[in-house]
């Protein structure tokens, strides 16, 4: 085995729920999505039944091939030829560690160190990735258990300083512009989370492989609350137009906090907050690209590429684009969503429906 | 060969993560405490004037000399800004700054593109205060205050106690900007003036003072006009931003003499109709307050005399309502009140075919007042002194 650590529900749950609501927790890209209105948080919490069939599939074939990732699966299934299903698992994991590390530096970059070049955010918090890599999953496992609280436990420390601050009436009128945009919204923000795909290359290395269900359910559950808590809060402190202009919205929330000319300019939290979270986000799918190509290449031991992968994921996060803008063009919901459709929907299915075929699985045996 | 390998690391992560790369120290920051925008001599340009702190001087507290006033121009705000620094010796620092003022012809030529750099930028903060003064910020900027060594907190202070008027608006950037984005509510600021009593015989008493007057209105960005004080409390009344403050009657035996009753606890409530396409709004005032002065020798201290009290404090909120209504309906049509958004969020439906004609049909909404006054309390006092 190229891992031979295992790690607990609690601790996948984590993984998948923080990696997700990390994004959001600085971006809310959700501002960028239909409807761009006040009724947003209703999307993110109808995203909850799309994100439950989108993961069907991955779910699917991750108990039909039990013990295997996914890429171990496609090799199963087609053989040779499955190598290049691999190989494209493993640039997406690539791709995205790319863009979360180019996301990080971007917001570091936009506000509390203007004069900074990115590539310093970029290249050290890799080189902190890369040390985590070297301890196997169980580290990085861990690290995501002891941040998700304090990550959970500041958002709700926020909302309820700034609560004062909130105007709940703008969310209303409710489902303004008609239910169909709200439900679209709903499927934007289910295809957005990549983090599907956790559970196929993950669930092989849970200790109590029966928990699997649960894993998913508490942890799209989590995010269904957690995240319309910080829309909600940033719709009611700024109102619906100031919040879709706003680059990094819940930032410019925390920057509102004044509780009796005391308790203020605490935006320091928001960036411990950051850093702790993108450097598990960085960590977790900085470990699948590793974990992809070492299955792909059938190495023994995959510390050997930690390093030459780590130097081509920070320069892709340099050249993935030339401005911040360019950036935001790219992982708006108009590309992204058939990106990340093929690879956590398309794909897995194809697999299963071929492998349905063959006759091929690990149960059917 | 691990040993080296985490003495790399060690020396790597130090040297790139120190935190350290642009540091400034207290030292040499000159900390902004107030800016007033105003438009140049020159064509086109923006004047910039400036409150840095000295904070040694500010300290020891006498008058006025806690900071430090500079004026530079440019094409735009932060081009001004920029150019400050080439008279000051220190990087200037915005995430201080206590008050916004913006002189009043600029405001009356469009305010939308001087608050950009404001929100764009990442040091100002949005808890400023926004402010337009009567004439030219400059002179409000320069001005000094007795209290307080540093004139622009000496503003921000006075705004915080607008509450005990209820008389001037109060308004930081974050809500100015959020209503500036608003598609169908107008904004609203406060208003500043530097007024000066003539004719004193002491010298001092006639020197020119700063005073909140009340509020300066705003059609979509441009400056319409200006709120007096009584209509400035009309417009809190309205949107619920009463606080506290004395409402003045005659008194109901002795039409010669007045009473003062404190406001103790207010709030409104607006409730937007729609009858046959005639859009109505109902705007209803809760208010207590507790009597607590009488200039005239007799009783007041009667149920009958407290109901009529009650009624004449009533009306008085009701002038006060009906004044800024007449003014900023009837006449500018700016919908400062925030009428447009009550009726989207009541009637989303009716309001897709409203939006676009919505500051003509304003004009025209019938807004009835409905105030609910209460008179609670007597004081430690029931009679007054010399009673009859």
């Amino acid at each position: 085995m190229l891992e031979d650590g295992k790690i607990t529900c609690r601790q996948i749950i984590y993984l998948i729920f923080l990696s997700r609501i990390i994004i959001t927790f600085t971006y809310l890209p959700i501002s960028d999505t239909p409807p761009r209105n006040q009724d947003v948080w209703i999307s993110e919490l109808l995203s909850f039944p799309v994100h439950m069939l989108l993961v069907l599939p991955v779910y699917i074939l991750s108990q039909r091939f039990k013990g295997c990732s996914i890429i171990q699966a496609s090799e199963i299934i087609f053989g040779k030829i499955g190598k290049i299903i691999g190989a494209m698992y493993t640039w997406f994991f690539l791709h995205m560690t790319a863009i979360v590390l180019r996301q990080f530096g971007e917001f570091l970059s936009s506000v509390p160190y203007p004069e900074t070049p990115i590539i310093v955010f970029i290249s050290s918090i890799t080189l902190f990735a890369a040390f985590a890599l070297r301890n196997g999953l169980e580290v990085i496992s861990r690290v995501g258990e002891i941040v998700t609280p304090i990550v959970i436990g500041s958002i709700v420390l926020v909302v309820a300083l700034v609560a004062k601050d909130m105007d709940l009436k703008v969310l209303k009128p409710v489902l303004e512009g008609g239910f169909i945009p709200v439900l679209y919204g709903g499927f934007i923000v289910a295809t957005r989370t990549t983090e599907i795909l956790f559970i196929s290359m993950l669930l092989p290395y849970l200790n109590r492989r029966k928990l699997a269900k649960r894993v998913i359910l508490v942890s799209f559950i989590l995010l269904t609350i957690l995240a319309p808590i910080i829309t909600i809060s940033v719709l009611a402190t700024f109102g619906v137009q100031q919040t879709l202009n706003r680059t990094f919205p819940f930032f410019s929330t925390i920057r509102i906090i004044s509780v009796a000319n005391f308790l203020e300019r605490i935006d320091a939290l928001h960036l411990g907050i950051w850093v702790l979270g993108v450097f598990v986000k960085v960590a977790i799918y900085y470990y699948l690209t590793v974990l992809g190509a070492a299955q792909v290449l059938n190495l023994k031991d995959y510390r050997s590429i930690i390093i030459p992968i780590g130097t081509i994921i920070i320069s892709l996060s340099i050249l993935i684009a030339d401005s911040q803008l360019q950036l935001r063009e790219f992982i708006s919901y108009k590309y992204s969503l058939w990106y990340a459709l093929f690879f956590i929907l398309a794909l897995p299915l194809f697999m299963l429906i071929v492998s349905a075929l063959r006759g091929k699985g690990m149960d059917l045996k | 060969m691990k040993r080296w390998l985490a003495l790399v690391l060690i020396v790597m992560v130090t040297m790139t993560t120190c935190g350290c790369w642009s540091r400034r120290e207290l030292d040499t920051l000159g900390v902004v405490m107030g800016m007033g925008i105003d438009r140049a001599k020159e064509d086109g340009k923006i004047s910039l004037t400036i409150q840095i702190l000295k904070p040694a001087e500010a300290k020891k507290g006498t008058t006025g000399e806690g900071v430090w006033t500079i004026t530079s121009s440019g094409y735009t705000v932060f081009d001004a800004f920029r150019n400050a620094t080439m008279q000051s010796e220190r990087e200037l620092f915005l995430s201080h700054n206590k008050v916004i003022v913006i002189g009043e012809e600029l405001a009356r030529a469009g305010i939308a593109p001087l608050v950009d750099f404001l929100d764009r930028a990442h040091e100002p903060r949005r808890l400023s205060y926004f402010v337009i003064a009567k004439g030219e910020a400059k002179d409000i900027i320069l001005a000094e205050h007795e209290q307080e060594s540093i004139p622009a907190k000496a503003i921000e202070n006075m705004i915080k106690l607008y509450g005990d008027t209820s008389m001037a608006a109060s308004v930081n950037l974050h809500e100015f900007l959020k209503m500036l984005a608003s598609k169908t509510t107008d904004p609203i600021a406060s208003r500043i003036e530097l007024i000066g009593a003539e004719g004193m015989e002491r010298e001092e008493d006639s020197q020119k003072r700063l005073r909140l007057t009340g509020a300066a209105a705003f059609l979509s960005d441009k400056l319409v006009g200006w709120l007096n004080r009584s209509e400035t409390r009309g417009f809190n009344w309205i949107v619920g931003k009463v606080k506290s403050g004395i409402i003045v009657v005659k008194s109901p035996i002795d039409e010669s003499q007045y009473v003062s009753i404190e406001i103790i606890r207010a709030s409104s409530k607006i409730i937007p109709e729609i009858q046959d396409g005639k859009v109505s709004v109902t705007v209803k005032i809760n208010q207590e307050g507790n009597f607590k002065e009488q200039m005239s020798n007799v009783n007041l201290t009667q149920p009958e005399l407290f109901s009529s009290l009650e009624r004449r404090q009533a009306e008085v909120i009701r002038n006060e309502i009906d004044a800024v209504l007449q003014k900023a309906q009837k006449e500018w049509g700016a919908d400062i009140f925030g009428f447009g958004e009550a009726v989207r969020r009541e009637f989303p439906k009716v309001w897709k075919g409203l939006e676009e004609r919505w500051h003509d049909e304003f004009q025209n909404v019938e807004v009835r007042v409905q105030v609910d006054a209460k008179l609670r309390r007597t004081g430690v006092i029931s009679t007054p002194a010399k009673s009859r």
